[in-house]
């Protein structure tokens, strides 16, 4: 059977800093600087592969096949492709290419280096190697109506004002599956509380990237405030429904919108065994499914579903091998839904944190952001199966799984 | 003597300093703002964000440092305003750099108003004092328009009269010369009355009675100006009488130390500003809460239900309020503390006259345009009668206080402001005098008088001959109520035009009331969208875009003067004159959403027009100019009318995109209508001179459905999502979505050119879709009180 690989030290991100769309719990959506402010998306993202990669035992550029950019809003400064990096990177023998599935553009990007790797119909026998990157600046996106700026009119009109409403959906989904404000909140407290252990424990420090800005070097996340019950009470509003409606999601248990650049490097036998690198997990598969694009959110769930049934076992056995989770918080209610029809034990979903948190949700970025996190988790806690999931606007949804080779 | 004041030293940035900087670098001009290191820089960077002045007025404030190696910049500057802590050694020291290095030319004020302004400038040199004097404004400084003026002894008589002439015809204030004595006259008279509700008997007098009160009585509020103003205020205010006038004849009442103020600042209620926003009255949501003293908390505000008070409430004039309340028939606690609070105000101010200024009208004028009273006390005193007044003072126990002059005047039935004329009743020579008028300003109300010059009336408007000496000019003048507008306006407009275009003249729209025009005879639409009369609507809606169309298309110059309230069809008719001279206190906004209908009256098509014409045309019409360059130009065009969007005063109203290059702000605070519709005509005039020729008709390149369909996300997405709070957010959807309609230009795509006509075709259409809705009845009702 073929294999796909993650050589140690393959995954990694920048560090996370406010960025310059920043929904300050305390302000608000506002306009703030962020740290990453300045530079552009190519540098960024080019700066992540090149810091990832250079991390690989006896690393050449020679050895990268690929590059595959994974960009959701691949405008403007973000309208380049991974063969742009390449060249940035003065790296000529390396091909590249730039997928949009929206938030899970990490996920698939995974999903296909893994499939072209593996692949009968290239050269797959010989030595491959791909870096899956992500990049999204939220400040560079219009982040307020990311479809109504750069869709065009008819795919608008085909989706309809509440498809196009990601928070709406959220709160039709809380409203299907009766979860409350207080669950909402629940959750993102918790991984308000997660990330703020986890930052202070140093458990990202393997898998940040430094670069350096403006002559100061950025290698540590920014750790927010605490979030307390009582902060949320006097300064969450919401935003997407009226309360006397019902509405459950506050701006603190939406995603918050963060500066991303993220870099997952895959490879097949043949390449880990010719550059001896140690594999520090392996790719075991994927799932894409759709649902409703009015309630998005339940795709997370569909996703999971449908890679269960690929795996052949019963949400029983598969709990008992999966241990770890990683799934995007778009917005509270969306992991929840999963977590209570399933049954998942929340001690065993984002427990580093989740895109409540700084790490926020950078959409093309949060695919590989999920995966790097979790193998490095993965590791640290010595379990052997993780999955990482994301539901996408459109009503979409995606997960890849990985297995620890370094227990 | 002739001055140019191009640039302006602010010392102190503080509040009073901050905002003196941006209201002048609005205005243009260059100015340093001084004060220590950073502080500068830091006031000015929420300056705008605070509300107070544009992006380009802030632009033309540079913070700068007090310190040595700044000091020279003081010597570029034409006006230098003393602004900082009101502490006379500080005051001192600054003074002194300013003597150094100021220019012999530059006028030098000082903003104090704790501190006397001779007992400042004795410390300095002559030079000094040949150029010093007292500038007082008022906070906010863009919405009083009192500026108190006095020289300093040594001053030169001419420079004074320059920098009065400056600060009335230029930075636009309303000027009152005052004395050099503690307070001035505002805050002299003004405080006095904020300090009465705490020397009266206001027993059975709750804190909403006291305000009540006074509301009906002289038209102002005492305890929620002191929530305004701050708390903290009390002891400078008071402090600065107390300590420096013992002779003053009510001296003890200016006692800083007042017990309820105490009491409520040591809790940290400081008022409005404070952390807690609260002072004598809090909010708590939308319920209304006074402070109560016994039981040292809020509590709801409650009136007590006092016969003369209640009878005062239900009175409509406002004179028959005051008289409810001052002689009344029974002398319940609200009537006591009435009476003592407007006899007292009354011998107080007779007896301040010739001391702190120099007539009555200026202390009346302090009082309207320093603390908002719509009338000053001498005018209600001429209202309420002038024997009565002599008689309530003596029995208030005041009569020492009153001059004899006054009850010389009272006995001989004279009377303080004519009746019949611009008169007031000088104390300085002891009889009437002519009041103020504006040299050279238009008085329509005495134009209409000269039958000759009525070129046209009917019922809604007159057409007034003001032709002067360079060429003939004419005066549209609204005269309906509210001035607004209907069939008739529109025919009066017409007749102007048919008038000027015949003598080679133009035309100018503008009237002296408060306000330009808040927009279309709403009982008229109603009544024809109840009865399903679409013919009649679209009549008048096709009409109003022809007469504005004219207005812009016509041979003759059109110059519209905007002031107060210019919204609805009152922005479309200035929006389509050939000029705008505005007042610079303009509520300006196509506010036409409040009565949930969309602009008709080309209001759409001609803010997206003043916008598009400030492209370049070769970007407009290339491939550049995409869908989404497109939509992000329309954005705030749309965003004004969607979210009804006022602009805080003429200089804002520029930055919304309602003036064009060429039309000028004229600050009038102090002068009023009459100066700027003077100003308009000169304007007009010089057009005349240099030749009018009417402009080209614009073409459009818009983004039709293709650009639609981003506007319609948002609006049905912001229904959706509950993110109006307005009572039919559907029909404000589509609302929204009707003008987003009209601003892609319809059914049509980038390249193919859009006319004026067309754009103005499916103003129509879409008007009449959302006039004959139920929701656009329930919310014209609304505002019309119905």
């Amino acid at each position: 059977m073929a294999e796909v690989y993650v050589p140690i030290g393959g995954a990694g991100r920048l560090a996370i800093q406010q960025c310059s769309r920043m929904p300050d719990p305390r302000r608000g959506f506002g306009f703030q600087k962020g740290v990453y402010h300045d530079i552009s998306p190519l540098e960024l993202v080019a700066k992540c592969v090149k810091g990832t990669a250079e991390r690989l035992p006896g690393f050449d550029p020679a050895m990268l096949s690929g590059i595959i950019l994974t960009c959701a809003n691949p405008t403007g400064p973000q309208n380049f492709t991974g063969r742009t990096i390449a060249t940035y990177l003065g790296w000529q023998g390396t091909w590249g290419s730039m997928l949009n599935q929206l938030c899970m553009s990490g996920l698939r990007g995974q999903l296909d280096a893994a499939n072209i790797l593996v692949s009968p119909f290239v050269r797959s026998q010989e030595p491959m190697v791909i870096a899956v990157a992500g990049v999204e600046k939220m400040s560079e996106c219009r982040l307020e109506n990311i479809f109504s700026k750069d869709y065009c009119g008819d795919a608008l009109s085909a989706l309809g004002p509440e498809a196009t409403a990601m928070g709406y959906t959220a709160e039709m989904l809380s409203d299907k599956f009766g979860i409350s404000k207080e669950d909402c909140d629940n959750l993102a407290l918790s991984e308000n509380r997660r990330f703020r252990q986890a930052v202070q424990a140093g458990w990202f420090g393997e898998e940040i990237v430094p670069i350096s800005v403006g002559g100061k070097v950025v290698d540590k996340d920014a750790v927010p405030e605490e979030l307390t019950p009582e902060i949320i009470k006097e300064q969450g509003k919401f935003y997407f429904r009226s309360p006397q409606k019902g509405a459950v999601i506050t701006q603190f248990s939406s995603s918050q919108m963060s500066d991303g650049a993220t870099c997952v490097i895959l490879c097949n036998e043949a390449a880990r065994k010719k550059y001896a690198w140690r594999p520090m997990a392996r790719f075991v598969g994927g799932a894409i499914a759709t649902t409703d694009p009015k309630l998005m959110g339940y795709a997370l769930t569909a996703a999971f579903e449908e890679y269960v049934a690929w795996t052949g076992m019963s949400i029983a056995q598969f709990k008992e091998q999966y241990q770890l989770f990683e799934f995007n918080t778009a917005f509270a209610s969306v992991p929840l839904v999963l977590i209570r029809k399933h049954g998942l034990d929340m001690g065993k979903v984002n427990i580093a944190g989740g895109a409540t948190t700084p790490l926020g949700h950078p959409l093309g970025a949060t695919g590989e952001r999920l995966v790097v996190t979790l193998l490095h988790l993965m590791k640290r806690l010595h379990v052997r199966f993780g999955y990482a999931g994301a539901c996408v606007g459109e009503g979409q949804g995606g997960g890849v799984a990985y297995e620890n080779l370094m227990l | 003597m002739k001055y140019r004041i191009q640039n302006v030293a602010v010392l102190g940035a503080g509040n009073m300093g901050l905002q003196i900087a941006m209201y002048v670098g609005d205005m243009g001009m260059q100015v340093d703002l001084f004060d220590l290191p950073g502080n500068a820089q830091k006031a000015l960077a929420s300056a705008v964000k605070n509300g107070l002045g544009t992006m380009s007025g802030r632009a033309c404030v540079t913070p700068r440092n007090f310190i040595e190696a700044e000091y020279p910049l003081l010597n570029k500057a034409d006006w230098i305003v003393e602004a900082v802590f009101e502490d006379e050694k500080v005051k001192d020291e600054v003074n002194a750099t300013i003597a150094r290095y100021a220019k012999a030319e530059a006028f030098i004020t000082t903003n104090t108003s704790g501190i006397g302004l001779n007992s400042m400038s004795a410390k300095q040199p002559v030079n000094f004092r040949k150029n010093y004097a007292l500038s007082h404004f008022f906070n906010p400084v863009k919405v009083l328009p009192l500026l108190e003026v006095c020289p300093c002894n040594d001053m030169d008589s001419e420079k004074f009269a320059a920098f009065c002439h400056f600060a009335e015809y230029v930075l636009g204030k309303s000027i009152v010369q005052v004395e050099d004595t503690p307070n001035f006259v505002g805050n002299r008279i003004g405080g006095l009355c904020l300090f009465l509700p705490f020397r009266l008997e206001t027993e059975g007098l709750s804190l909403l009675d006291i305000d009540r009160i006074c509301l009906n009585l002289v038209g102002w509020e005492p305890l929620k100006t002191w929530d305004i103003v701050g708390l903290q205020l009390a002891g400078p205010v008071g402090g600065n009488v107390y300590h420096r006038a013992p002779d003053d004849p009510l001296h003890d009442w200016w006692n800083p130390d007042i017990r309820e103020i105490k009491a409520l600042l040591a809790k940290g209620y400081s008022g409005r500003k404070g952390k807690t926003q609260s002072g004598f009255f809090a909010l708590k949501g939308k319920q209304k809460l006074m402070f109560n003293f016994t039981q040292s908390d809020y509590v709801p505000a409650e009136l007590s239900n006092h016969k003369s008070l209640v009878a005062a409430m239900a009175a409509k004039k406002p004179i028959d309020k005051l008289s409810r309340l001052l002689s009344p028939e029974t002398n319940d606690p609200a009537a006591l503390f009435a009476q003592k609070f407007f006899f007292a105000t009354v011998a107080y101010s007779l007896h301040m006259v010739g001391k702190i200024c120099k007539e009555t009208s200026d202390i009346d004028r302090a009082l309207e345009h320093g603390f908002n009273w719509p009338g000053g006390i001498f005018k209600l005193t001429q209202q309420f009668g002038l024997s009565k007044t002599l008689e309530g003072i003596h029995k208030a126990g005041f009569g020492h206080l009153v001059p004899a002059w006054f009850s010389d005047l009272a006995k001989k039935s004279g009377n303080l402001y004519g009746q019949t004329d611009n008169t007031f009743y000088s104390v300085s020579t002891a009889r009437m005098a002519a009041g103020a008028t504006v040299t050279g300003g238009i008085y329509p109300d005495k134009i209409k008088k000269t039958e000759s010059k009525i070129i046209f009336a009917n019922s809604d408007a007159a057409v007034l001959d003001i032709t002067g000496d360079k060429g003939p000019v004419c005066l549209v003048v609204f005269t309906s109520r509210g001035n607004s507008i209907g069939m008739l306006t529109l025919d009066a407009i017409n007749k102007a035009i048919v008038w000027a275009e015949r003598h080679e003249g133009a035309v100018i729209i503008g009237n002296t009331s408060a306000n330009f025009s808040a927009g279309a005879n709403l009982f008229q639409m109603l009544e024809w969208s109840e009865k399903g009369n679409v013919q009649a609507i679209r009549e008048l809606v096709v009409s109003g875009q022809k007469t504005i169309q004219r207005l812009c298309y016509c041979h003759a110059p059109t110059v519209a003067v905007p002031c107060g309230y210019t919204m609805g069809g009152g922005s479309e008719i200035a929006l389509g004159c050939s000029r705008r001279v505005v007042n610079s206190q303009v509520v300006w906004g196509q506010t036409e959403l409040n009565v949930g209908v969309i602009p008709g009256w080309t209001g759409l098509m001609r803010t997206m027009k003043i916008m598009m014409t400030g492209l370049q045309p070769y970007y407009l019409w290339s491939k550049d100019f995409t869908v989404s360059a497109a939509v992000d130009h329309l954005m705030p065009v749309w965003y004004n009318y969607a979210w009804i969007q006022t602009s805080r005063d003429a200089y804002h109203a520029r930055e919304m995109g309602f003036l064009s290059p060429g039309d000028i702000i004229v600050p009038a605070q102090g002068l009023g209508q009459p100066y700027v519709l003077k100003r308009a005509r000169e304007v007009a005039e010089a057009m005349l001179l240099a030749g009018y020729t009417p402009p080209a008709p614009f073409v459009f390149n818009l983004p039709g459905a293709e650009g639609f369909a981003k506007f319609k996300l948002q609006c049905e997405q912001g229904a959706m999502m509950d993110q109006f709070p307005v009572d039919h957010p559907q029909h404000n959807s589509l609302c929204a979505q009707k003008a987003a309609w009209v601003l892609c230009g319809g059914n049509t795509r980038l390249g193919q050119p859009v006319t004026e006509d067309q754009l103005l075709e499916l103003e129509v259409e879409g008007f009449l879709e959302v006039v004959m809705r139920p929701e656009a009845r329930s919310y014209i009702k609304k505002i019309l009180k119905m």
